[in-house]
């Protein structure tokens, strides 16, 4: 009898003597798939790994959060190595770090805080109010040489 | 009529409510919300004035990455003991919850440690908030986060030394939940403060003049 190996290499590679390859069933390869996009099933299959792991009125186990944690950490080592590169990325460098503290931020609300577990009432209330500041932040900067249109008022 | 729905959110916890959510928790987040513009106009006020200082010392001149990078460090690590005390009480594993409890209060603390040897280091330097609008800005923005971390240390240990003392109810459970969101949040605004003032605002020097971060940072 064939060894484990040898089985699946030849359930994955070998015709089944009716001029077909044994291909895994999946629903992308039925005439009509149910969830058909541009990569299949892939798409839909994805998202439903996510949700289960994260959703469906569950609460995420203690290694997921530590899991959560160790990326958390990952990227800050990231955003402190960029920046001993920083003059290597010149005008990208500022972007790059935005990026990695806005993902940062949308892990740390959306796991820890739990609002990808909660009610989406709550993001709501949360993302009204981040929005207002941000909001309120890009008019301060906008109008920043009405302000501050001299260096007079230094120090 | 309005009816109250009784429904079961997935901590298990019964919020009997029109929307479902407890108003205790709907209320911190409204908080939390407000507290965003708060520290929002902060982070405004210090990029505004970001690069006008007349006088030094300037942000090159004193901040310093390395450590600052452990305190972040220090502060992530204590988001995560404080969701796994949260997750530990909700199981009714009093004793591992206290555990964490106790250990997200020990980080706050080695990050408010940190704190004040900056600030203390930065007074040495010559740099205090009526030095310049350096100054003025980053004692102001970092001053008030402060103050937010001591006050969440306080709350924690608070709760860790009275509520933990008998068995864990629902109440202290929501109880622990309001105090771990506003520790994150602590945190979500450090993760900007470290990324916008030291990581990207290194490079400010006198005027517009810019120094190498790499540089700076070997001490070349």
């Amino acid at each position: 009898m064939a060894n484990p190996i040898s089985r699946t290499w030849r359930k994955l590679f070998y015709q089944d003597g009716g001029c077909h390859f044994q291909l895994p069933k999946v629903d992308s390869a039925f005439p009509e798939p149910p969830n058909e996009g541009p990569f299949g099933d892939a798409g839909p299959q994805a998202l439903g790994w996510f949700n289960r792991l994260t959703n469906n009125g569950r609460v995420a186990t203690p290694f997921f959060y530590t899991i959560i944690g160790v990326i958390l950490a990952i990227l800050t080592v990231l955003e402190v190595w960029l920046f001993t590169l920083s003059d290597d990325f010149g005008a990208f460098f500022v972007p790059m770090m935005l990026l990695l503290a806005i993902a940062k931020f949308v892990i740390v609300v959306a796991f820890f805080m739990h609002l990808r577990f909660d009610k989406n009432l709550l993001s709501l209330v949360f993302a009204s109010g981040f929005l207002l500041a941000i909001a309120v932040f890009m008019i301060v900067l906008s109008v920043q040489d009405k302000v501050n249109p001299s260096p007079l008022i230094a120090p | 009529m309005a009816q109250a729905a009784v429904t079961q959110n997935q901590h298990g916890h019964i919020a009997d409510t029109n929307t479902g959510i407890s108003n205790r928790k709907l209320l911190m987040w409204v908080f939390l919300a407000s507290d965003c513009l708060f520290f929002g106009s902060f982070i405004a006020t210090y990029l505004v004035y970001r690069n006008e200082s007349l006088v030094g010392p300037y942000p090159n001149e004193v901040l310093n990455i390395p450590v600052t990078s452990v305190s972040t460090f220090v502060l992530l690590m204590s988001s995560l003991a404080m969701v796994l005390a949260l997750n530990y009480a909700q199981k009714d594993r009093a004793g591992l919850a206290r555990f964490w409890l106790l250990a997200v209060a020990a980080l706050g603390l080695v990050f408010l440690g940190f704190q004040v040897v900056e600030f203390m280091t930065f007074v040495d330097e010559g740099l205090t908030i009526h030095q310049n609008l350096f100054g003025t800005t980053f004692f102001i923005l970092t001053g008030f986060h402060g103050l937010h971390v001591f006050v969440g240390v306080l709350w924690l240990l608070g709760m860790a030394f009275a509520h933990f003392k008998g068995a864990l109810t629902s109440r202290s459970t929501e109880d622990l939940e309001m105090a771990g969101l506003y520790w994150h949040f602590v945190d979500i605004v450090w993760i900007v403060i470290f990324t916008v003032i030291y990581l990207i605002g290194f490079s400010d020097g006198e005027g517009i003049e810019t120094i190498s971060h790499a540089t700076a940072i070997i001490g070349g």
